[in-house]
């Protein structure tokens, strides 16, 4: 792992993307974060970013397509196969977190994000653990 | 227990993120989420009508993530349960999500200029 480890965030709630930029921009300190706010065309947004994300945040319900789909697309490619994909979702039902699971998604950090906590856990996911932080 | 319009702690950890060097931080999100929040009560409003409940969850599941950014916590409630009935939300549903709104809004706007 990089030791300046570069960031992916795709996310359409503004307010999400602003608290991350905040904890990882300046809180982290860290030179490579990159955000997109909807997912067109995200498989050739995300394959054309230098340096290649090291980790990536993806927003469950994001359009046009939803964050199942992007996951499911980026682990068909081989750069992104063995890149931690963490889902952040607000949503409390059991069966979408179990299908997170399912389908292969690295971890879940629930939203809103949990500022206090933060570094500690992104640090936990560098490390390669597998997080599930649920509200 | 009766929920808060907004969660004091959530704001606490906001403010907290201001305290750090960034003192437009808090104000910046209480003004994108006014902006955000505008947008999407027009936008949940039309999808009810006309009964979009692929539309309705969808802005609804939006707007409770703004809101609960900012630790509205009621706004927040009255969000999900749409979402999760988004195929028999009406207009009465949506008077509710409004006027919580406004209490917000409201709260919000004091915690603003006090923080100005």
């Amino acid at each position: 792992m990089n030791e300046y480890p570069a960031v992916l965030y795709i996310e359409d709630d503004p307010l999400s993307r602003k608290i991350m930029e905040m904890l990882l921009c300046h809180d982290l300190d860290l030179a490579h974060v990159t955000m997109f706010a909807d997912s067109t065309e995200f498989s050739a947004r995300v394959q054309a970013l230098v340096p290649k994300p090291d980790v990536i945040f993806l927003d469950v319900h994001i359009r046009p397509h939803t964050g199942f789909e992007i996951l499911a697309a980026l682990r068909t490619l081989e750069a992104f196969q063995r890149v931690p994909i963490v889902a952040l979702t607000a949503s409390v039902m059991n069966e979408e977190i179990q299908q997170l699971q399912n389908v292969g998604f690295s971890g879940c950090l629930a939203k809103p994000i949990d500022v206090e906590n933060f570094a500690t856990l992104f640090q936990q996911i560098l490390n390669g653990e597998s997080i599930w932080r649920i509200n | 227990m009766e929920l808060m319009t907004l969660d004091r702690n959530r704001l606490e950890q906001l403010r907290n993120m201001s305290s750090e060097g960034h003192p437009e931080f808090l104000i910046e999100m209480i003004d994108l989420f006014l902006e955000e929040a505008e947008r999407d009560l027009g936008v949940l409003k039309d999808s009810l009508f006309h009964h979009n409940a692929d539309d309705v969850r969808f802005e609804a599941h939006a707007l409770r993530a703004s809101a609960m950014n900012l630790g509205a916590v009621r706004l927040g409630l009255l969000l999900r349960n749409l979402e999760e009935e988004a195929s028999s939300g009406d207009l009465g549903d949506f008077k509710q999500i409004e006027a919580e709104y406004l209490r917000v809004k409201q709260v919000l706007g004091i915690e603003r200029n006090h923080h100005a």
